[in-house]
């Protein structure tokens, strides 16, 4: 960032000299942009689990936990005769790009875009597993897991945004 | 650095015209600005998917209406004909089964323009309700449609059902049956739907079911459809003309025999 102005108006000229792409704090002794790429790939292979089975047209398999085969035949599991699987498929690999980029790059822009899709990803999982509940009547763990995972990725995501030292901005009067 | 030497530096870089770190005020508002697009994009993409997601309601529209009306004068239960026809057919299906859906769509009609109004024919319908059983979901798209169907009998109208049925087949085991779709075709057929729905959710009727796919595996049906003229087994869906031969030469035996012959009914 750069303020310049000419110095016959006999304004002080300043210049950032620092560096405008911090490195943020380690967690669990690494670079963040590693929990959070960590993150995406269990998310998106989850969503990836999801979307093979529906696509080819079965259901998921819980288990003992019951619930994800009700889910899968309802009509709110596909979103103009798309599985909402696969949307979370994108998702991930959008989330995991940004994540890799961010930690090879340092770029806050990436962070905050992160944090803004997690979100974003975070509200239609609310909305998702209130349908769950109190429309469809039964819950898929899968997706559950999936959801828990937006979660962790949007709460590092804002932790690490809290954690993050400010590009030490020394200005500097010309 | 400490925060004190931070303080400090800030005092003596106001002294010497240095400022307050330019980057710190560029941090919160692009979080704030990540914030409330994530905010607005999540309310608006919850609002198209609502709106996009919103089932057909209780409505009937989408779905195909038979385009035979059986005789259903002649109809008791699962049974459609008059009780002392000669020839008894039972047709073991599945409702999602493919080959049944062209069986009840193509040659079962014509067999009840020609046999049964005439009282030659008398038709029963027998659940193989097995094709199901290849998916892993709780929901059996074969079970509870012939549950379904069973209830609808329970109000004498489980032939128009069975037709609704077979006419709207849509994949197997993709929720072409799911429960929506089964309440629409009540609905389409008339029926109390309050009763019905007691009656499916009971399970009562999905039990007798299970039951009745199980006594037809234990007696060798192990394809649908499968069906018996008077006792003969015919396995796979068969062209009209065929099951005519059949029919006439069991009414012929039978009018010889002056009785109708038994029929393995389980």
């Amino acid at each position: 960032m750069s303020t310049n102005q000419t110095a016959s108006t006999g304004i002080t000229e300043e210049r950032t000299t620092v560096a405008e792409r911090p490195v943020p704090q380690p967690l669990l002794g690494v670079h963040p942009g590693i929990i959070l790429a960590i993150l995406d790939v269990i998310g998106l292979a989850i969503a990836s689990y999801l979307s093979i089975v529906e696509l080819g047209g079965g259901v998921p398999v819980c288990g003992p936990i019951t619930g994800c085969e009700q889910v899968a035949l309802s009509e709110y599991s596909r979103i103009g005769g798309v599985p909402v699987a696969v949307f979370g498929v994108g998702l991930s690999l959008v989330l995991l790009t940004l994540a890799v980029s961010w930690w090879r790059t340092n770029d806050p822009r990436l962070l905050a875009a992160h944090y803004g899709l997690s979100l974003v990803g975070v509200l239609f999982e609310v909305y998702f597993l209130t349908l769950q509940v109190f429309v469809i009547g039964a819950v898929c763990i899968w997706c559950t897991l999936y959801g828990a995972s937006l979660i962790a990725r949007f709460l590092v995501a804002l932790l690490v945004w809290i954690r993050r030292p400010r590009a030490v901005g020394v200005t500097e009067s010309a | 650095m400490t925060r004190r030497e931070r303080r400090q530096a800030e005092r003596e870089g106001r002294k010497t015209g240095r400022q307050a770190p330019a980057s710190s005020s560029k941090g919160p508002s692009m979080m704030l600005l990540a914030t409330v697009g994530a905010l607005i994009a999540g309310v608006a993409i919850i609002a198209v998917v609502f709106l996009v997601s919103q089932p057909p309601a209780a409505g009937t529209a989408d779905l195909t209406s038979p385009t035979h009306i059986p005789p259903t004068d002649l109809a008791d239960g699962r049974t459609i004909g008059k009780a002392d026809a000669p020839v008894t057919l039972e047709d073991w299906s599945d409702f999602q089964c493919p080959a049944c859906g062209v069986q009840a769509r193509e040659t079962i009609p014509q067999l009840m323009d020609t046999y049964v109004r005439d009282g030659t024919l008398k038709i029963v319908y027998r659940d193989a309700a097995f094709q199901g059983r290849k998916s892993s979901s709780s929901f059996d798209e074969s079970v509870e449609p012939a549950a379904a169907a069973r209830c609808a009998a329970e109000q004498g109208r489980f032939w128009e059902y069975h037709d609704y049925l077979y006419w709207n087949q849509d994949g197997e085991n993709e929720g072409g049956f799911r429960r929506e779709r089964l309440d629409q075709i009540a609905k389409a057929v008339g029926l109390d739907e309050a009763a019905w729905s007691t009656c499916l959710d009971s399970g009562e009727q999905q039990q007798a079911v299970i039951v009745e796919t199980d006594q037809g595996a234990s007696q060798g049906i192990d394809s649908t459809p499968t069906v018996y003229i008077n006792g003969e087994k015919i396995v796979g869906a068969q062209p009209y003309e065929q099951l005519a031969l059949l029919i006439e030469a069991a009414a012929a035996e039978a009018g010889v025999d002056s009785s109708p012959a038994a029929t393995p009914v389980p």
